[in-house]
């Protein structure tokens, strides 16, 4: 059921991405729904299921960009881990750390692509765009994700309390934000 | 018969006579009169007021309607009249060169903000392959970097990965440009002691066999010249509206150059 969700949210995630938010940018810079759904694939699965997503996610972008398979996946993957280790020992699941996670992860991930981009084709955004881009990209990333996630924890919320199969006991959230 | 006779009589002969009588009468009577002439108005006016307006209301709520699907048949002949315009130019452009063209249409758009690459509607099957240039009638627009059965992926010139050997059509000073994947590119390699102006067009060499020469790449908007060194670098907004095209052109046969062949006049 959890890999049916995944797979159903990622697709959603790409059509989404490569048509409709296209013509939504400001100043060539559009959210990013792969990093967002790794974050929450991170906060929602726990460290296997969601890191194991995560990095899925980011090889579906990496096909997508038709670039070397790994970039993204290695970069996907790692901010799912550390989110899924912040949403065991921090209250992952509250709007503030989203937030910053999403933000932090957003500069992590434009880092690495930089990086990617020096080390494999000698070529990278000149700093001048890059930095500001980078920041406004975060901001942009972390309001936007802020509200989907909210929204995917809800569907999900929704999705597993009908599937579940003891009527009685509805799965509740523990003080981490973290379904039990 | 007798009496009333007598009245008329009277009454013919002296008329004053019951003017008492009349006024008696008409203070006694005209507020009732009144009163009921405003209840009747009253009653009138509610019926024209409720009754008429709902049905008004109904007209109206019609009349928006069919207003709506006006505007959006509008507004689809207007696409299609938008869409029309464009085509036969990009058949213009098509038939003026005589290089072997297919036309195709943008279906997705790059995943990433780091990366510029396209998705079209044209594959193997229409005769696409890995390698052949992607223009407009503006100019370059990318590469074919994989094709499938019935759509291919195109990496734009303002990619990071893109690299396109340049001429400076004024000056025929030549450099390389890449992309940087905020929607701009950047010339690399160009010689500090060549002449340069900002709005100086650049086209393709034509060198590496990949895409064919004469193609139009930008136009320079920025000179950075550093005190030292042995290149300066030029900042290339591309003739392309990338963000904004909706059809491109496959060329199939690259080792042409797309010359426009003009008519001679008599």
């Amino acid at each position: 059921m959890k890999f049916i969700y995944i797979i159903i949210m990622l697709l959603m995630a790409t059509v989404i991405q490569t048509t409709i938010l296209s013509p939504i940018s400001f100043f060539h810079i559009k959210p990013e729904l792969f990093l967002i759904l790794s974050v929450y694939f991170g906060l929602s699965f726990g460290r296997i299921t969601g890191t194991a997503a995560g990095v899925f996610t980011g090889i579906l972008q990496d096909i997508l960009s038709g670039g070397f398979l790994g970039t993204n996946s290695l970069s996907k993957g790692f901010g799912s881990f550390i989110c899924s280790i912040v949403s065991d020992r921090l209250a992952g699941g509250n709007v503030i750390s989203q937030f910053f996670l999403i933000f932090g992860f957003t500069l992590v991930d434009g880092l690495f692509s930089q990086l990617i981009g020096l080390a494999a084709f000698r070529n990278n955004v000149p700093f001048h765009y890059f930095i500001p881009g980078l920041l406004w990209l975060g901001l942009f990333n972390a309001v936007v994700g802020c509200f989907l996630v909210h929204f995917l924890n809800r569907l999900e919320g929704c999705l597993m309390g009908k599937t579940s199969k003891d009527q009685g006991n509805k799965p509740k959230r523990n003080r981490y934000g973290v379904w039990a | 018969m007798v009496l009333n006779l007598t009245l008329l009589t009277v009454s013919l002969r002296e008329t004053t006579r019951f003017t008492a009588l009349e006024s008696v009468l008409s203070v006694l009577l005209s507020p009732a009169q009144e009163i009921i002439t405003q209840i009747s108005r009253l009653v009138t006016d509610v019926w024209h007021g409720y009754f008429y307006l709902v049905n008004l209301r109904k007209q109206n709520e019609l009349l928006q309607q069919e207003l709506r699907k006006l505007r959006a048949q509008s507004s689809q002949f207007k696409e299609m009249e938008l869409e029309n315009r464009r085509l036969k130019e990009m058949l213009r452009y098509e038939q003026a060169t005589q290089t072997e063209m297919v036309i195709a249409r943008i279906i997705a758009r790059e995943p990433s903000n780091w990366t510029k690459v396209i998705t079209i509607n044209v594959g193997e099957k229409a005769g696409a392959k890995k390698g052949l240039p992607v223009v407009t009638d503006q100019g370059l627009a990318g590469q074919i970097i994989s094709t499938y059965h019935q759509s291919s992926r195109v990496m734009l010139i303002t990619d990071l990965r893109s690299s396109v050997d340049a001429l400076m059509q004024r000056s025929r000073g030549g450099g390389v440009v890449v992309g940087e994947a905020n929607g701009l590119c950047r010339v690399k390699y160009f010689p500090i002691d060549q002449e340069v102006k900002i709005g100086d067009q650049l086209i393709t060499s034509g060198l590496g066999g990949v895409y064919p020469k004469g193609l139009t790449i930008g136009k320079v908007s920025r000179i950075q010249k550093s005190q030292y060194g042995l290149f300066q670098e030029l900042e290339v907004t591309p003739a392309v509206d990338l963000e904004r095209s909706e059809e491109v052109f496959i060329i199939l046969n690259p080792e042409i150059s797309p010359t426009i062949t003009t008519k001679k006049s008599n």
